[in-house]
C-alpha cells in the first residue's frame, strides 16, 4: 500500500485539522476493509472504522515516523477489532446468527453481485473460524501484502510467531472448507490430528 | 509416515519455494496420500477465494460522518470537564462552608465582641481604600497634565483597533474548518 504524503502526515502531527481529514479521506479504505473483515459486519466495521480514526487523531503526536505510517494505523484499527471481538464473544456465535449484510466493494454491474455475495460470505465464514490474532494476521498478509516483519510490528509478535500463527490459520481455513464442502472431501476431515504451536 | 505428513503440510502450507528433490518428495507424497491431497486441494480454493476478496469500501461521506463524530467527542469531552469543574466547585462550596460554621459557631453563643471585630476591621478597610483612591487619582492627574489630548485620542483609537483585531482574529481560529475533497 502506497504510505500518504509525508507533508500532510507532519501537518496532521502539529494539530492541522485539515491535514488529518486527508488522512481519514485517504485510508478510510483499507481500515474499513480491515475492520470488515474482521468482525464481519458493516455497521460494527464502520463504528470500529470511526474509533481507529478517533484514536489515532488524538496519538497521532506520539506517532514514531521511522515506522510505515500505515502499518501502525492498521495496528491501531486491528487492536481494536481485536478487543472487540473479545468483549462481544463473536467468535462463539454461530455462523447461522450473523448478519451478512454486504458494504460496498468496486464491483460495478448486478450480473456479477450474487457470485459476489456467495464468495463474501465463504470468506467471511473461513475468516470467523479463527482466533482474532490469526485473522488480523491473514487479513494484513493477504489483503495489505504486509511482510511478516510488519505484521509482527503491528500485532506486537515476533516473526517466527507471525509464520506459525499464518500457517495454523491456513491449516484452519482449509479444514473450515474440508468441513463446508463434505461432498469433495469424504474420505478423510482431520488429516493428522495435530494442531500447530501458537506463540 | 507421520513426520511425512507434517513435513508435506508444513510445505503446503508456508508457500516457501521448494528444491527439486523436496517438490518431488512432495509430489510422489501427494499421489499416495489422499489426506494431503485433500489438504492441499482445500487450501488452494481457499487461497483463490481470498485473492478473488475485494478490497471493501464504506458507505459514502464516511469523512464527513467521522467529522461530525469528532466533534461530538469534543463537545462530550468539555461538557464532562464542564461537570467535573462543577462538581469541584460544589464540593470547594460545602468544604468551606463547613469551616464557616465551625468558625461561626461561637458567634450564635457570644456575638457582640465579634460584631465590634468586625465593625473595626471594616472601618480600617475604608480608611485604607479611601487612601488608595486619592494616590491613584494624584497619579491620573500628574501624568494628563504632562500628555496632550491628541496623544491621549490616538493612543485610545491604536488600543481599541487592537481590541477589534483580536476579536476578529480569535472567531477565525475557533471557527471550524472543513475540506471539501
Amino acid at each position: 500500500m502506497e504510505e500518504i504524503n509525508a507533508l500532510w502526515l507532519a501537518r496532521a502531527q502539529e494539530g492541522d485539522p485539515e491535514a488529518f481529514t486527508q488522512i481519514v479521506e485517504y485510508y478510510q479504505r483499507p481500515v474499513f476493509n480491515l475492520c470488515y473483515r474482521m468482525l464481519g459486519d458493516p455497521s460494527e466495521a464502520e463504528d470500529a472504522a470511526q474509533e481507529t480514526f478517533l484514536r489515532v487523531y488524538r496519538s497521532i503526536r506520539r506517532y514514531d515516523n521511522s515506522r510505515p505510517f500505515t502499518t501502525w494505523l492498521l495496528s491501531v484499527a486491528a487492536h481494536y477489532c481485536i478487543d472487540q471481538i473479545r468483549k462481544q464473544h463473536m467468535n462463539l456465535i454461530s455462523l447461522e446468527d450473523l448478519n451478512f449484510t454486504e458494504p460496498s466493494d468496486d464491483t460495478p454491474g448486478p450480473e456479477t453481485a450474487l457470485s459476489r455475495s456467495e464468495e463474501q460470505k465463504r470468506v467471511r465464514a473461513l475468516l470467523n473460524n479463527l482466533h482474532p490474532l490469526d485473522r488480523a494476521a491473514v487479513v494484513m498478509y493477504y489483503w495489505y501484502d504486509i511482510s511478516y516483519e510488519e505484521i509482527g510490528q503491528a500485532l506486537s509478535l515476533s516473526n517466527s510467531a507471525v509464520k506459525s500463527r499464518l500457517h495454523r490459520a491456513r491449516r484452519d481455513m482449509a479444514q473450515t472448507w474440508m468441513n463446508q464442502n463434505p461432498q469433495a472431501y469424504s474420505v478423510e476431515r482431520s488429516p493428522h490430528g495435530k494442531q500447530s504451536p501458537a506463540y | 509416515m507421520e513426520n511425512n505428513h507434517l513435513l508435506i503440510e508444513e510445505w503446503l502450507l508456508s508457500g516457501a519455494d521448494l528444491d527439486p528433490e523436496e517438490a518431488t518428495l512432495f509430489e510422489q507424497h501427494l499421489e499416495t496420500c489422499s489426506s494431503c491431497q485433500h489438504l492441499s486441494q482445500a487450501w488452494r480454493e481457499v487461497e483463490v477465494q481470498i485473492k478473488r476478496a475485494p478490497m471493501l469500501s464504506p458507505a459514502p461521506h464516511f469523512t464527513q460522518r467521522w467529522e461530525t463524530r469528532l466533534v461530538a467527542e469534543r463537545l462530550k469531552r468539555e461538557r464532562a470537564q464542564t461537570i467535573l469543574v462543577l462538581y469541584l466547585c460544589a464540593g470547594s462550596v460545602l468544604v468551606l462552608l463547613g469551616w464557616l460554621c465551625y468558625w461561626a459557631y461561637p458567634m450564635f453563643t457570644s456575638p457582640y465582641p465579634l460584631l465590634l471585630v468586625w465593625v473595626y476591621q471594616l472601618t480600617v478597610s475604608i480608611r485604607y481604600f479611601a487612601s488608595v483612591g486619592d494616590l491613584f487619582f494624584s497619579v491620573i492627574r500628574a501624568v494628563t497634565s504632562l500628555v496632550p489630548a491628541t496623544l491621549w485620542i490616538a493612543l485610545s483609537v491604536a488600543l481599541g483597533s487592537l481590541g477589534v483585531l483580536w476579536i476578529v482574529t480569535y472567531k477565525k481560529l475557533i471557527s471550524p474548518r472543513r475540506v471539501v475533497s
